[in-house]
């Protein structure tokens, strides 16, 4: 039975093992499909804003391209550029020469020399983007999409990133970083700087003067955003969400159907992006995110796939379906056979103890007739017919009980003629009294069988011959070996067998034509006795002979001893 | 401080609806430049305000300028039910009112943006008043988004021939994106730069007011108060009034001052002052109103019998009916008096009027910052004082206008306790305050 | 000797008591096994006969118990069960034999002489010495008797007791009543054909001639005689 099982379970385990294996791999193959699909649609919310950005920047270009040099002139050109807070002027050696402090100067002048002097000084350290368009994130910038507090302890001073383009020992010099910036203007055409203020990143924008300085912008931040969002999508074509993020990790706007966590302002907390793209520099403070339903989210889990899991539990139920099948059907065998095993112990079990005491109390009867012949005789009749009915019953329960198998595995080494002669004696009295006259002539060597079938093979013969062999006669048991066998023959001179019955009076319930008008005997005696026969590895057979029946049994020898008389 | 009571020369733009200023001559603006008292006190350094007054001229019949229009509606949750109904309704009648060469388009918010419909003729008016009759409530609100899809729908048609007006009405405060009224406050200036005014109208007593009055501000647009639906019909009329009459934009004053002069501050309206120079931005004219610009200025002393020139002051504008850059120039002087009933005598009454009203206006606001830090004591005290102030000078120059706004912040002085009432109350004097400040015509 | 029967068919406990009594042994018989475990212990048996499928407790259960209480006495199972197993099983629980249902009589007392045998071979209870009466060489301890001729026969215990007290009387008239104490134990006395019938397999052992018999006269209406050497002790 274990064998069995492991059979089943091995390639079981083997395939969903395999199976799991599979669909995790496609699981985590989709997953990144699905995160590259979810990148790729962030990809092309953020080629819109780059445009947008893009655009800016040539606006801005263009407008700064003459680069006036007079204070009249510089606030006439803001006032051109919406979205520039404040335009400002260097000179060839980085010196701020618009706006200037001083009795001319506006309000919102004096503002921005205040809100950027630290630059100019040079005690920030200011940076731009080393590539104009590259993203460039350093380790504070990267702080900053989480939420944290953009601005320093103290918002007056701002702050700013380190790039690769200021070089360590221009940083601290007195005249700031103006004059990196002219070294700057030296390489490249236009550039950014952002910093960080009160509400978030504040960009500037510088352009190459021809004069070998700076023009540029302060950029009204709000301006920026609201451009940049005008070019951002009001509906998507999923069901999930995106955001553009501020550089405090507040939402600016948002597209999609699917409601946040919190309907508020900031969801951001609340679920987790499935994806999300800082936008291309100077911008990469502000951030695109992407949130997915529920639905989505599952489609992307690293769920095991269902496919190959349905072909594998198909597998599996077909196989534990064939399992069970063969399982049911063993143990009913088994059932079957013990119920049939069960009842036939209970059986013989339940006729041998009446069987013993008839035989018993028959005996002490005859004891007890002492003198009386007749009595004796009486009580002998009933003992024989006992023995008799116990021979009937093994036959009946050997055919009920079909163990052909136990039959050979409890073969052991068996003295075949102890067992015929013990076999024979039985029959003593029986045969004495209808005056038949037993020879026996046993010369076998030991037989590897059962005594208990040889017993009841032989049994059987010779119940045969007390019932259809003539008064007044013999019968003649030998016993040989030939060829590693050992042959018991029961030979009679009875009317003997009909040719034409030769072979079908081994079939059970079947009977000689000229036994007909005997109605002693079952019919099942011969059957029996061959399917014993067999089951012991051997044959039984009826023989040519002269006159009377005479059976052969074959039986294989034990050790295969080849012993001829 | 209420010092200047003493001798005080308003700057302020104020137009009065009820008056025409100047009468047009040959479709062009009108441009005059006061001074509060002409004849000053000699021998002492003096506050002087100078008015600077510009006015729109009759359309010609059926000749306006074509209009690009956004209408930026709330439609978040609380807008549900009557509000938004009123809405629609007053939206509709705004789609009636305009012509096939106007230029439209309706953005609704709520915590998403809907683009209604995008900038386009007002061709097939059924379709458009299908799109605005199906607008249903949502979520939360996004006024920066909502905004921002304005600006973008404008810039499409955004020249300098049409009269580009974004129309924003809102019921809640901005939960989502920039809500600080000085982040919108910037939008709008970014926007007034781009010769887009931005008409706010808040509806009910939840919104903002210092967020729509902020980006009103900057952005030179009108705003208005709405306590219920009700009025809003009457409010979108009022601004497609002045929407549909807009005869001159991107009107820049430059003010240089003479030398010794010294510029204190504008009154109400946002001007750059660098030095002895200041320009101030207006974004458009009206057909039959004025704006003014007022100045105060420090006038160092001057000899009796001596005349002292203030400023020069130029006016650079686009004429949307001739279609044709206009410039006008004119400039300023006082003269110097020894006795106070000579300088009586000739004080300018309409330039006094509009700068005690301007200076009310900002007690006002002064008034409306105290209360808001709690100090209600504080500020009855100051509106009490402002109506004092404004009933005095109201008898002296016999001005109904001063008399009226006297009363009104009397009763605002009485409104102060509780929090309801304040929340009213302050929605309310802020308009106010805004409509003088900006010489709304309508409210 | 004491017998202990188990087994629970009553007729065969019938049967199986008086075959074992005829021997010559006292027999005491249990119904189930819970009772032959009582009987064990409140008295003496010299060998136990046990069927195995019984109520209270089978046969291999009383065999387990009786083992570890005394592990010499020989225990014999009778049993309808004939399975290998069963007999291994029981073998190894400590039984001596296994005797197959069905069987006979006869059997059944070759069996229980030849535990006999094995009980006074070891000890108790002691059996006689050898004895002649009539030239018939009684062996007690073997429960055989040699005849004159050679030929060997086998002896029941009473048959050796009657023998002996023969042996030991002769001459003299035994009557039915000396007979039965002492060669009949305990309380029970049989009837006279009982006795009769005792003589007469006697006789058919050792008279030449059963009808004339030479060893045992009858004294008709009293008892039997012995007409021989006396038997020295």
């Amino acid at each position: 039975m274990r064998a069995f099982w492991l059979l089943v379970t091995v390639p079981l385990v083997v395939a969903g093992y395999l199976a799991v294996r599979m669909s995790s791999e496609r699981g985590e193959l989709r997953h990144h499909e699905v995160q590259g699909l979810l990148d790729g649609r962030l990809a092309d919310v953020r080629v819109r804003a780059s445009q947008a950005f893009g655009a800016i920047e040539r606006e801005l270009d263009g407008a700064l391209a003459e680069a006036p040099a007079g204070a009249d002139e510089l606030r006439a050109l803001a006032r051109r550029l919406p979205i520039a807070r404040q335009v400002f002027r260097l000179d060839a050696s980085g010196r701020l020469t618009f706006p200037v402090g001083g009795p001319e100067a506006s309000r919102a002048e004096l503002e921005f020399l205040e809100r950027t002097a630290s630059i100019w000084t040079g005690r920030a350290i200011l940076a731009g983007d080393s590539a104009s368009d590259a993203p460039s994130r350093s380790g504070e910038a990267q702080r900053r999409p989480t939420g944290e507090p953009a601005g320093p302890e103290d918002p007056q001073a701002p702050r700013a990133r380190t790039g690769e383009d200021v070089t360590a020992g221009r940083v601290h010099s007195a005249a700031g970083v103006g004059d990196s910036l002219v070294d700057l203007a030296a390489r490249k055409p236009h550039g950014w700087l952002t910093w960080y203020w009160a509400e978030g990143v504040h960009l500037l924008f510088w352009r190459r003067a021809p004069d070998r300085g700076v023009i540029g912008v302060e950029l009204e931040r709000i301006g920026v955003l609201s451009r940049i969002v005008g070019a951002l999508p009001t509906s998507s074509l999923d069901e999930g969400r995106m955001e553009l993020v501020d550089s405090r990790g507040q939402t600016v706007h948002q597209w999609g159907p699917l409601r946040g966590a919190s309907s508020g302002p900031s969801s951001g907390d609340a679920e987790l992006a499935a994806a999300t793209l800082a936008l291309d520099a100077p911008l990469d403070a502000w951030q695109l995110r992407y949130y997915i339903s529920p639905r989505q989210r599952a489609a992307l889990a690293d769920e095991l796939d269902l496919a190959p899991l349905f072909g594998i539990g198909a597998l599996a139920l077909a196989l534990i379906g064939l399992a069970v099948y063969v399982y049911r059907e063993y143990t009913r065998r088994l059932r079957d056979a013990a119920a049939r095993v069960g009842f036939v112990t209970r059986v013989s079990h339940e006729l041998r103890t009446p069987l013993t005491n008839i035989r018993l109390y028959a005996e002490l009867l005859e004891d007890a007739a002492l003198d009386d012949e007749d009595q004796s005789q009486r009580a002998r009749v009933i003992v024989g017919e006992s023995e008799r009915l116990g021979r009937l019953i093994d036959n009946v329960l050997a055919f009920a009980r079909h163990q052909k198998g136990a039959l050979a595995s409890r073969a052991q080494r068996v003295d075949v003629d102890a067992v015929v002669r013990d076999t024979v004696a039985k029959f003593g009295p029986a045969l004495d009294a209808r005056a038949i006259e037993v020879k026996l002539d046993l010369h076998a060597p030991p037989a590897n069988a059962n005594a208990d079938a040889i017993d009841q093979i032989v049994g059987n013969l010779m119940s045969n011959v007390e019932r259809y062999a003539a008064n007044g006669g013999e019968v003649t048991v030998a016993t040989r070996a030939v060829n590693g066998h050992v042959i018991v023959s029961v030979a009679d001179c009875g009317p003997g067998v009909p040719a034409r019955d030769r072979d079908t009076i081994f079939e059970p319930f079947k009977r000689s034509a000229t036994a007909l008008t005997d109605s002693r005997g079952t019919g099942i005696g011969l059957a029996i006795a061959r399917e014993l026969a067999r089951a012991s590895g051997g044959e039984l057979a009826l023989v040519d002979s002269d006159r009377g029946a005479r059976f052969e049994l074959t039986l294989p020898a034990y050790g295969g001893d080849l012993w001829t008389s | 401080m209420l010092a200047r009571l003493s001798v005080i020369t308003l700057f302020a733009c104020a137009a009065s609806p009820t008056i025409a200023q100047s009468a047009p001559r040959d479709l062009d603006i009108s441009f005059d430049v006061e001074v509060g008292e002409p004849l000053m006190i000699a021998g002492q350094e003096q506050t002087a305000y100078i008015k600077i007054t510009l006015g729109g001229f009759a359309l010609p019949t059926a000749h306006r300028p074509p209009v690009n229009l956004a209408l930026v509606l709330d439609r978040s949750g609380s807008m549900a039910g009557d509000k938004l109904e009123k809405a629609k309704q007053a939206a509709l009648m705004v789609v009636d009112r305009l012509q096939p060469d106007d230029v439209l388009s309706v953005i609704a918010f709520d915590d998403r943006v809907d683009v209604l419909l995008p900038a386009s003729r007002v061709t097939s008016r059924d379709a458009l008043r299908e799109k605005i009759s199906a607008i249903s409530p949502g979520g939360s609100t996004a006024l920066f988004a909502g905004l921002t899809f304005g600006l973008e729908e404008i810039g499409k048609n955004r020249d300098a021939k049409r009269v580009n007006r974004i129309i924003l009405l809102s019921d809640g405060q901005a939960n989502v994106g920039p809500s600080s009224p000085n982040e919108l406050g910037q939008l709008g200036e970014v926007a007034g730069r781009q010769g887009i005014a931005i008409t706010t109208v808040g509806l009910g007593l939840g919104y903002n007011e210092d967020l729509m009055t902020q980006l009103a501000m900057r952005s030179d647009g009108n705003h208005a108060f709405a306590e219920t639906g009700n009025d809003l019909a009457r409010i979108f009329n009022g601004e497609l009034g002045d929407v549909l009459s807009v005869v001159a934009q991107d009107v820049s004053i430059d003010i240089e001052f003479d030398n010794g002069v010294v510029p204190v501050r504008a009154l109400g309206r946002d001007a750059t002052i660098n030095g002895r120079k200041a320009t101030v931005q207006l974004s458009q004219l009206y057909a039959k109103q004025q704006k003014y610009v007022l100045f105060e200025v420090k006038v160092p002393p001057g000899a009796a019998g001596k005349k002292r020139a203030l400023a020069d002051v130029a006016v650079n504008y686009s004429n949307m009916i001739n279609k044709t850059k206009g410039t006008k120039k004119s400039a300023v002087a006082v003269e110097f008096a020894s006795t106070k009933v000579a300088v009586a005598k000739k004080q300018n009454k309409a330039v006094m009027e509009a700068a005690i009203e301007a200076i009310a206006a900002d007690q006002s606001r002064q008034a409306v910052l105290l209360r808001d830090q709690g100090k209600i004591k504080e500020a009855q005290k100051v509106l009490v004082d402002n109506a004092r102030y404004l009933q005095e000078n109201a008898a002296r120059y016999k001005s109904e206008k001063l008399d009226t706004y006297s009363k009104v912040n009397a009763h605002d002085a009485t409104n102060l306790d509780s929090n309801e009432k304040w929340n009213a109350t302050r929605k309310g004097m802020k308009a106010k305050d805004y409509q003088i400040t900006n010489q709304q015509a309508y409210h | 000797m004491d017998v202990l029967i188990a087994e629970d068919d009553a007729a065969m406990r019938g049967g199986l008591t008086e075959i074992l009594e005829g021997e010559g042994y006292a027999v005491r018989a249990a119904a189930d096994g819970a009772a032959a475990l009582d009987l064990w212990r409140s008295a003496h048996a010299d060998f136990v006969l046990l069927d195995i499928m019984m109520p209270e407790r089978s046969g291999y259960d009383v065999c387990r118990e009786i083992r570890r209480d005394d592990r010499d006495v020989p225990i014999v199972f009778l049993s309808a069960k004939n399975e290998e197993i069963d007999k291994v099983l029981g073998l190894e629980l400590g039984a001596d034999d296994f005797v197959m249902k069905p069987f006979g009589m006869r059997e059944l007392i070759a069996r229980v002489r030849a535990i006999s045998r094995r009980c006074f071979q070891r000890s108790a209870p002691q059996p006689s010495a050898t004895f002649t009466i009539a030239d018939i060489t009684v062996i007690p301890g073997e429960l055989r008797a040699v005849l004159p001729d050679g030929a060997v026969v086998e002896l029941s215990l009473r048959e050796v007791s009657l023998l002996s007290t023969f042996a030991t009387h002769p001459n003299i008239v035994l009557d039915r009543d000396m007979l039965f104490r002492t060669c009949w134990g305990g309380g029970k006395y049989p009837n006279s054909r009982t006795l009769d019938q005792h003589i007469a397999k006697l006789r058919k052992k050792i008279e030449t001639d059963t009808k004339a018999p030479a060893i045992i006269r009858t004294v008709r209406g009293v008892g039997y005689r012995y007409e021989g050497a006396r038997m020295p002790g």
